[in-house]
């Protein structure tokens, strides 16, 4: 015995003339199939079905779905009384399958989560007994079917309409129906303007001739663990969309501290000296842990990569080609970034512009990646659906624990490089490919004084210059320098590779210089180095760092003259600002 | 598992579209106009998406199905968590292991031994594990774990 149930749940938000309307249609469908048994269940039905129909009247808090099931002992093909293109032809097909044995047949709504009908056969309907399936997403329903051992025969997704707007859009894709007639003669708002391109799921229809190719992970059931779900999903990519977005941010931070233009520069504060220690800090940690968190949550929506059919609709096509940005950023910007701390240079390009222009690539996916989930993760993120989700099966790793060893590995990798930055932790950066304070004078470096450099610093006759627009230019031998009055300042030396090292500094004031040379207030500077090439043999100082009291010429690191790989015998040491900024082996300061 | 049903909500979607394709040329135009040869870098990038999907993904599931049918279903999921754990930290060290990183005659660079560090955190992670392996193995096998 088969039955076919129409079933009507009452969330509609359609005016009551086209809810029955679209009822209709799919009655009149469902009438022309062959089955021994038709009926129409419904919440508080507004109207008496059509004769030959049986009535199936559910109270209010019972579901719908759930008594159409009750209603036979055979097979059972449920359809939402909401689904006007549904044909007999479709529903036909899916009767069909649902004779093979150990089949559910699944349609999926294309307007919501939900499903627009589901086909169980004979005590296979037990299993749905008492689960609300109003309220379980067609993603999850499958898990559940597929946990129960069944086999998922998917046919056509359709639009299921319950708002105005989609049964405008609706129209057009169900002419000659009734539920087209009213909504015509309704004359809808917004039917003239379905200012968005309306999808067609005859685009996913393209794919139906290859359905019998599909093999491996291709296959509707080649992916079996439980655990690629959405809000497994959801929840490693809120994660990681904080890490990415707080690492771009901090990136673009560090990107402007180092070669922004003049305007954006304007916005890098000489105070708190401490930032650009913090914030370069916190992009490579947020970095470093989305590593873990980008493996796991691409793991768990790998599925999706192999989905069925590749392309639904048109919006569809767009968010996958908008996934390659991100994915193939957030992949290419962590391991570059990654084999970059570690001075791993494989990659033939120069890192930093290739690391500026994947950041804004990775971002716009992540953007578009976050519109596109918008809907999934506002229904899958607040309330744990467990409620409805499969039973746990007795073996493997839960959600929980996949994600407490993803965490797990975060803080791993966090508790074995933090100590490239903060010397308390030193001892445990068994990872991190520097350990502050470890270097000469407790200072590492990053740049070594060559032969050239070191004849240079080395020799008898060193004087240094400031030059430029003063009114008298100044040439100082390191006694004159030594004889100056010295300040002390606790300043770090911050890596743009995230490491950082905090050390005692004396030296002259920069502004104290300036001032002897008579240099107007709000000169920029810059600071020249004995080194005769590379790319840091000078840097500038903004006039906001220029008067900074905290702005040293050093001649002393940690209490002892400056090693001559930190620079003797001057260097630059200035607050809130990348390491390559602090020049070495000072020869002049020329005012600007 | 197949794709869900995508259920956009057009309001936000096709706004973050804009936002985002915005970003994307930005950073496109950035590439085309700076030192770097756009080949090498699409190369790289489009390699990472390979290597991920193509080769690390399917090994890891390979991995998984292999591991299903040689752990006794009680003590997978500590299997299964140690692996993880495993890979993912092995990956992430993977730079320091390789020993090619340059140090420039700089010691302060890459100070650890990397190799000794590696073994001194699998140690860590696989006796975490070995506690929930004998928790898991004194826990009384479930009946239907034998029937997979």
């Amino acid at each position: 015995m088969t039955t076919l149930a129409v079933v009507a749940t009452p969330r509609s938000s359609l005016p009551a003339g086209l809810a029955d309307a679209a009822l209709a249609t799919v009655l009149c469908e469902a009438a022309r199939v062959d089955t021994s048994d038709l009926v129409f269940v419904a919440c508080a039905p507004a109207s008496a079905p059509p004769t030959g129909v049986r009535m199936l009247a559910v109270g209010p808090g019972e579901s719908a779905w759930d008594a159409a099931f009750a209603a036979s002992d055979g097979t059972v093909l449920a359809v939402a009384a909401n689904a006007p293109e549904i044909t007999s032809a479709l529903l036909g097909a899916a009767l069909e399958r649902l004779r093979q044995p150990g089949v559910a047949v699944i349609g999926h709504s294309l307007d919501s989560n939900g499903i627009w009908a589901l086909g169980l056969a004979g005590r296979e309907s037990a299993l749905v007994a008492g689960i609300p399936l109003e309220d379980l997403s067609g993603s999850d329903l499958e898990q559940l079917l597929r946990t129960a051992g069944l086999r998922i025969e998917r046919i056509s997704a359709l639009h299921t309409v319950t708002t105005v707007e989609q049964a405008s859009a609706a129209v057009e894709r169900t002419p000659g129906t009734p539920f087209a007639a009213t909504a015509l003669a309704l004359s809808l708002p917004g039917r003239e303007r379905p200012s968005i391109p309306v999808e067609r799921p005859a685009i996913a229809d393209l794919f139906a001739p290859f359905e019998r190719y599909r093999m491996g992970p291709l296959k509707a059931d080649a992916f079996t663990s439980r655990l690629h779900t959405e809000r497994t999903a959801a929840l490693l990519g809120l994660a990681l969309g904080v890490a990415f977005t707080v690492c771009f941010l901090t990136g673009v931070y560090s990107h402007v501290s180092e070669f922004g233009p003049g305007w954006a520069q304007r916005f890098v504060p000489a105070s708190p000296a401490w930032l650009y220690r913090v914030t370069q800090g916190v992009h490579i940690v947020s970095g470093m842990i989305a590593i873990p968190l980008l493996l796991a949550k691409l793991w768990t929506v790998y599925p999706r990569f192999w989905g069925w059919p590749p392309i639904r609709s048109s919006l569809h096509a767009i968010e996958r080609i908008s996934l390659v940005a991100l994915v193939g950023g957030a992949v290419f910007q962590l391991a570059t970034g990654l084999m970059n701390i570690f001075y791993w240079y494989a990659f033939p390009f120069n890192f930093v512009p290739a690391h500026w222009a994947g950041a804004w690539v990775a971002i716009g996916g992540l953007i578009v990646h976050i519109g596109a989930k918008w809907e999934v993760a506002r229904r899958a993120l607040p309330r744990p659906v467990e409620a409805a989700t499969p039973p746990r099966p007795p073996f493997g790793l839960s959600r929980r624990g996949f994600i407490a060893v993803t965490a797990a590995a975060g803080g791993t990798i966090l508790a074995t490089t933090i100590g490239s930055t903060s010397g308390t932790f030193s001892w445990a950066a068994i990872l991190a490919p520097r350990r502050a304070g470890d270097g000469p004078q407790g200072v590492p470096t990053n740049h070594l004084a060559n032969s050239q450099i070191r004849a240079a610093a080395l020799a008898k006759d060193y004087e240094l210059e400031v030059v430029g627009a003063v009114e008298t230019p100044l040439k100082l031998s390191l006694a004159d320098l030594r004889g100056m009055p010295l300040a002390d300042e606790q300043l770090a030396i911050s890596c743009v590779e995230g490491w950082s090292t905090s050390a005692r500094w004396r030296g002259i004031p920069v502004r104290d210089l300036l001032d002897r040379a008579g240099a107007a207030h709000d000169a920029h500077v810059r600071v020249e180095s004995l080194q005769e090439s590379g790319g840091y043999r000078s840097s500038i100082l903004r006039p906001d760092f220029v008067r900074n009291a905290k702005t040293l010429l050093a001649l002393e690191l940690n209490g002892e003259t400056l090693h001559i790989d930190h620079g003797y015998p001057v260097r630059l040491i200035a607050p809130n600002r990348p390491g390559v900024h602090q020049t070495k082996w000072v020869a002049r300061l020329v005012v600007l | 598992m197949q794709l869900d049903e995508p259920g956009y909500n057009r309001k936000v979607f096709l706004p973050s579209l804009l936002l985002g394709w915005i970003a994307i040329a930005f950073g496109v135009q950035q590439l085309m106009t700076s030192r770097v040869d756009g080949l090498e870098w699409s190369v790289w990038f489009v390699g990472a998406i390979i290597a991920h999907d193509m080769i690390l993904a399917p090994a890891v599931f390979a991995i998984g199905i292999g591991l299903r049918r040689i752990v006794p279903g009680r003590l997978l999921a500590p299997v299964q968590g140690g692996l993880l754990a495993s890979g993912m930290l092995l990956l992430f060290a993977l730079p320091g292991l390789s020993g090619r990183g340059d140090r420039h005659g700089d010691s302060s660079r890459l100070p650890n031994d990397y190799p000794h560090s590696v073994a001194l955190v699998l140690i860590v992670v696989w006796s975490v594990t070995a506690v929930f392996l004998v928790r898991c193995w004194r826990r009384a096998p479930v009946s239907s774990a034998a029937s997979r």
